[in-house]
């Protein structure tokens, strides 16, 4: 061997001994599998996990979600099927911690068998509001479990001490079941307002119809979207988009429960409930067990998930940045950068260094504005086009329903016609016979007119003539027709006019109409209630701008299978019912830029409510 | 074989009136009701006859109710009628072997050649069941060697084949095949086919 293969081989050596240190056995990197109860786009398990994120930076972790979806997927059989799929991947890639996340989901899994349950560590975050007994659930020694409770109360409040003239609160929310949940938690709490304030709750209608309602909420009311993740038309929307939307069409401050749900996106803030902070403490919970810590020792601190933030250009814009009302602690988003440095902006050099900085600023707000500019454009496109291929669907649907609905009478007119013709022919056509083919004829002719009247009133109601009325007048008018129809079938009428006069311009007629149809619902519903417990309540309610009437009952309340849609042309349960009636009282009510909605009473029967806009100076 | 029956199944009552009335008038018994529970209530019909079936009922829809009676071995061939059907549907119904699928309003003339067709396919099947049970009575009284050799004969085997095959003697063949043509009421070789085929008895061995 000569020398410089010696000494290639020495470096080699050499080097081989530098590099090898450089590839380091690799840590085993930990898995935290995390089921939520919603949707891989739902904003709350993502700020959560964003929170856990920021807690867990320093370690060596790996997150992986699987969203169960409970509202799209309803049925008992996704879960099954999500955990059979689970217990093939939990083979190839183990989870080293289970995180929980959302009502029911501990309760699922369980029920349906997912494997790694029992011998995994596991953080459970549920709410006992939505999940009932369950969440009292035993645990086993390495499952932790916290509930998440709202608070409504001190969010309402803070709403209230910032605008203290603003009395008229309208509370926006769609229609899926975790919106209706959060909905009745501000219901619950409005007990403590009642006197002070006027709730008005605006849900179960499209978004469009939202939006065109809130662009009339007048400036000086209190606008609060509480959850909104389906409308009526089950089209899905995100909580924090839609409170964006909101702000942009209202005059009125808006107010979210969730601080990561709308402040900075357009709602004003205040006392409000933080998932990052939930995610934070999942985080810390996290790295203890991770750590080793026994689950025993470990305590969950809830105390930060409540904070005061507040959007400071929504303070700015309602002129409220140096209140008093606005707690030292507060987090403010969307501060200007230039204010936080104002102390240290004395000297020259500093002086210039905040030039440089607010040309900075500006530039970047421009920018920022710009971009706001463009996606408001491109939301409001978005929306419109889903409106209208939402149109566009009622009317194939119309289309297809009113073809079936005359379908039958023609086929039943075109058949009575070639009996007689045949019977004719054969010399066995009797008068009587003639007669009753004849009857039927005009029956069948008569439904198929009254398809075709009830759908052209549906289309027509625009270009009647409106005029100044008293509500109230109309109702007594027409509780009087309803009478003796009343005493008869043993129902107690109760008539409850609110000694407001509650001027409105309106078609009587129309109107009437409504009442009408609301009260004979309500009639037909109690047919087989005890003579005994049969009531129908009529009640109207005069406010600072509306009037509110309603139509209440003690029969046995509205079908669940079609509450969604019982103002859908030819919607009914009703044998013989044609399903036009209602659909025509919410084209009336609409047409009168009113709401119209329907509901079960806590104590059983259903409520048929409309609500109009008061004649200013009436 | 008595009077064809026509069934009409239709919740809507003016139409179920008008073609019960229209169908009476042509001649048909025509018996309605309004639901296919009402239908499934009445004891089985045995004779001739068709169904004119509502595709969507309450409760259980025409749809449901064809693969209920398909699974009873009903042999009333079914016509539908629907407001509102679409093609895949009439399809899959017309594989299932429904006689037609008439959309309303349909035409007078249609519905009497639909069911002029289906009571004469119910007739087809009617007779066809009873050759079926006649022919399997008579099988029956076949033993067990008799039924053995049968299905060899009208595989088109001969006598001496037949001998070999079961390792008797031919004589003993000529024998059997003697008291089968007995039993069955035959004199040839073709009568045994036919009997068998309608009695759904399967050649055995190769056909020659």
């Amino acid at each position: 061997m000569d020398g410089p293969r010696i000494k290639i081989a020495i470096t080699i050596f050499l080097l081989s001994a530098i590099l090898a240190p450089v590839a380091y056995p690799q840590e085993m990197r930990k898995t935290i599998v995390v089921f939520s109860a919603f949707n891989a786009n739902n904003p709350a398990i993502r700020i959560v996990i964003e929170g856990a994120r920021h807690e867990l930076s320093e370690e060596n972790y790996n997150i992986v979600v699987e969203p169960l979806d409970f509202a799209r997927f309803p049925e008992n059989d996704h879960v099954r099927r999500i955990v059979t799929l689970y217990n093939e991947k939990q083979k190839v890639t183990p989870a080293d911690l289970l995180v929980l996340f959302g009502p029911l989901v501990f309760k699922e899994l369980k029920s349906n068998g997912l494997k790694i349950l029992d011998n995994t560590p596991t953080i459970i975050i549920d709410n006992e509001g939505m999940s009932g007994d369950s969440v009292h659930a035993p645990l086993s020694e390495n499952q932790i479990r916290f509930n998440l409770e709202y608070n409504c109360n001190k969010t309402l409040q803070t709403a209230f001490e910032l605008f203290p003239h603003n009395k008229d609160v309208y509370v926006i929310s769609g229609v899926a079941g975790i919106d209706n949940y959060f909905t009745e938690l501000v219901r619950k709490e409005t007990r403590y307002f009642n006197e002070t304030h006027n709730f008005i709750y605006v849900s179960g209608i499209s978004m469009d119809s939202t939006l065109r309602f809130v662009d009339r909420i007048p400036r000086n009311s209190i606008v609060l979207v509480t959850n909104y993740q389906m409308d009526i038309n089950m089209i899905s929307y995100s909580t924090p988009e839609v409170i964006f939307i909101v702000d942009q069409h209202s005059k009125a401050p808006v107010f979210m429960l969730p601080e990561t749900f709308g402040v900075n996106k357009g709602g004003v803030g205040g006392y409000v409930f933080s998932y990052y902070e939930v995610g934070k403490e999942t985080g810390r919970i996290a790295k203890q067990i991770l750590k080793g810590t026994p689950i025993k020792d470990i305590t969950v601190n809830k105390d930060r998930f409540y904070r005061y933030a507040y959007d400071w250009q929504e303070l700015k814009k309602w002129g409220l940045v140096n209140s008093r009302l606005i707690p030292g602690d507060s987090i403010f988003y969307n501060e200007p950068f230039l204010l936080k440095y104002k102390k240290y902006a004395l000297g020259m050099s500093l002086f210039l260094g905040a030039i440089i900085m607010l040309v900075v600023y500006l530039i970047g707000r421009n920018k920022r504005l710009k971009m706001l500019g463009e996606r408001i454009l491109e939301t409001e496109k978005m929306y419109r086009e889903l409106i209208r291929e939402d149109r566009m669907a009622k009317m194939t649907e119309l289309t297809a329903s009113l073809s079936h609905e005359l379908n039958q009478p023609l086929t039943a007119i075109l058949f009575s016609a070639q009996a007689g013709k045949r019977f004719l022919q054969s010399g066995k056509l009797d008068q009587a016979q003639a007669g009753q083919i004849l009857d039927n004829i005009i029956e069948d002719d008569k439904r198929a007119g009254g398809i075709i009247s009830s759908v052209r009133s549906l289309m027509k109601l625009e270009h009647r003539e409106k005029e100044k009325i008293d509500l109230n007048e109309a109702i007594r008018e027409t509780a009087d027709i309803f009478y003796n129809d009343a005493v008869r079938q043993k129902i107690k009428l109760v008539i409850k006019c609110d000694p407001e006069r509650a001027y409105v311009l309106a078609d009587k007629i129309q109107l009437q109409q409504v009442l009408m149809n609301f009260i004979r619902n309500a009639e037909i519903a109690m047919e087989k209630t005890d003579p005994a417990n049969k009531k129908l309540e009529v009640i109207s309610v005069v406010g600072k701008d509306f009037v509110t009437v309603s139509v209440r009952d003690s029969g046995p309340g509205i079908d669940s299978a079609i509450k969604e849609k019982i103002f859908e042309p030819f919607v009914t349960t009703r044998k013989g019912g044609t399903g036009i009636g209602l659909a025509l009282s919410r084209s009336i009510i609409e047409s009168h830029n009113g709401t119209i909605w329907a509901e079960n009473m806590p104590d059983g029967g259903a409520d048929f409510s409309f609500r109009l806009n008061l004649l200013k100076n009436g | 074989m008595g009077d064809p029956v026509v069934y009409i199944i239709d919740d809507d009552s003016s139409v179920r009136k008008a073609i019960s009335l229209f169908l009476s008038a042509i001649g048909y018994n025509v018996q309605a009701f309004s639901s296919s529970e009402e239908f499934l209530d009445q004891e089985p019909w045995e004779g001739t006859g068709c169904i004119i079936l509502d595709v969507n009922l309450e409760g259980k829809t025409g749809l449901e109710l064809q693969d209920h009676l398909i699974k009873l071995g009903c042999n009333l061939p079914i016509i539908f009628i629907s407001g509102r059907g679409n093609i895949q549907m009439s399809v899959s119904t017309l594989r299932k072997g429904a006689v037609n699928f008439l959309e309303k309003p349909f035409d007078d003339n249609e519905l009497v050649s639909s069911v002029a067709d289906a009571v004469q396919l119910s007739q087809k099947l009617l007779t066809e069941k009873n050759e079926f049970i006649n022919a399997s009575a008579l099988i029956s009284t076949l033993t067990a060697r008799e039924t053995e050799i049968l299905s060899l004969l009208i595989s088109g085997k001969l006598n001496k084949q037949i001998a070999s095959d079961l390792n008797i003697a031919e004589q003993t063949v000529k024998l059997h095949r003697h008291s089968i043509c007995e039993k069955l009421g035959v004199r040839s070789l073709p009568g045994l086919v036919r009997i068998a085929d309608k009695a759904g008895i399967k050649p055995t061995g190769k056909i020659q």
